[in-house]
């Protein structure tokens, strides 16, 4: 991730975040999808999100589905039953996250 | 506009030279250096494959290549993972329960030699185990190298050493409690061996599930 190391750690949360709204993303896509979603602002590199996927593979949270596109292979990650009730926890600490740091950052808004 | 195969067996190529060995981690990297050259070229870069190719590398090789060490990590954390879930199943101690039959019955009805014997191909079983299920999957795809396949072996390799720490106390044998020390320890080795051996066979099931759309 270019960047911030601010985002680092909601790395996993945005992933998820994406499956979960897709029934299946490759790794090029979801950096594009990041990308066009934070208008160029958050660009996730290769070196941060092959890592995270793998983990969160590791962990049971990702299933892979590989198919031929193009005349290569494409690994295709979706998230598994537990995955999606991970996904709702990680949602919500995010949110809390964010609902602490406005109240430090800015009380007004909080 | 769409890579050629040649391009792609390039960058494959470039990839398996730079040390990415693993064809499982090979390929996913292999889709997204391509999928970056697509769309720099849909997007009017007409400097062709190969220069687009190098502004990529000379980009991004250095961030491409730091989730190759990564990788290896996640395949071992999968391969402990899924072993910790199998030590779980009911079939484990009763593995075990069988294997302490087993050996408590050749103490009883063979000589201690063959006894020995016995205990001493314990740490064999499961490398035969881990040899034969490597040398099968190698031969079903044509020789690729796949990490989490290859990573079974630091398991497999660590157990073989566990049964020497046992087969020390069987040189005497003097009372009850090396009997005892002997055959647990022999069935525990021979226990985790067995189940690394099940762990392998679901490993490479879920590999060939994996990659059984394709042709």
């Amino acid at each position: 991730m270019s960047n911030s190391k601010l985002y680092k750690g909601s790395l996993t949360t945005i992933i998820l975040k994406l499956l979960n709204e897709h029934d299946k993303m490759y790794g090029y896509e979801i950096t594009q999808h990041v990308k066009a979603l934070t208008k160029g602002e958050l660009k996730i590199t290769e070196g941060a999100l092959y890592p995270a996927l793998h983990k969160l593979e590791a962990e049971g949270l990702l299933d892979v589905e590989v198919a031929k596109v193009d005349n290569r292979l494409r690994k295709y990650y979706k998230l598994t039953e537990t995955g999606t009730k991970e996904t709702v926890n990680k949602l919500e600490e995010l949110a809390e996250y964010i609902k602490t740091m406005q109240a430090l950052v800015n009380p007004k808004l909080a | 506009m769409k890579l050629t195969k040649e391009d792609i067996q390039f960058i494959d190529t470039y990839l398996d030279n730079s040390d990415v060995v693993f064809a499982d981690i090979r390929m996913e990297m292999v889709d997204h250096v391509a999928s970056d050259i697509e769309e720099r070229m849909a997007a009017g870069d007409t400097r062709g494959f190969y220069n687009v190719f190098k502004g990529y590398m000379v980009e991004n090789k250095a961030q491409l290549l730091k989730g190759n060490k990564q990788f290896l990590k996640s395949a071992d954390k999968k391969i402990w993972k899924t072993f910790l879930k199998e030590l779980k199943n009911p079939i484990t101690p009763l593995l075990f329960l069988v294997s302490c039959i087993g050996f408590y019955v050749l103490y009883q009805n063979f000589t201690l030699e063959t006894f020995r014997w016995c205990l001493s191909i314990v740490p064999l079983i499961g490398l035969t185990g881990f040899i034969l299920t490597y040398v099968v999957y190698q031969g079903v795809k044509d020789n690729k190298r796949f990490s989490v396949v290859e990573r079974l072996a630091f398991p497999f390799l660590a157990f073989y050493q566990l049964p020497n720490i046992f087969l020390i106390r069987t040189r005497e044998l003097k009372d009850t409690s090396d009997l005892f020390w002997t055959i647990g320890g022999a069935s525990l080795a021979l226990t985790l061996m067995l189940v690394l051996v099940i762990i392998s066979v679901k490993l490479f099931l879920s590999y060939e599930k994996r990659f059984k759309n394709i042709a």
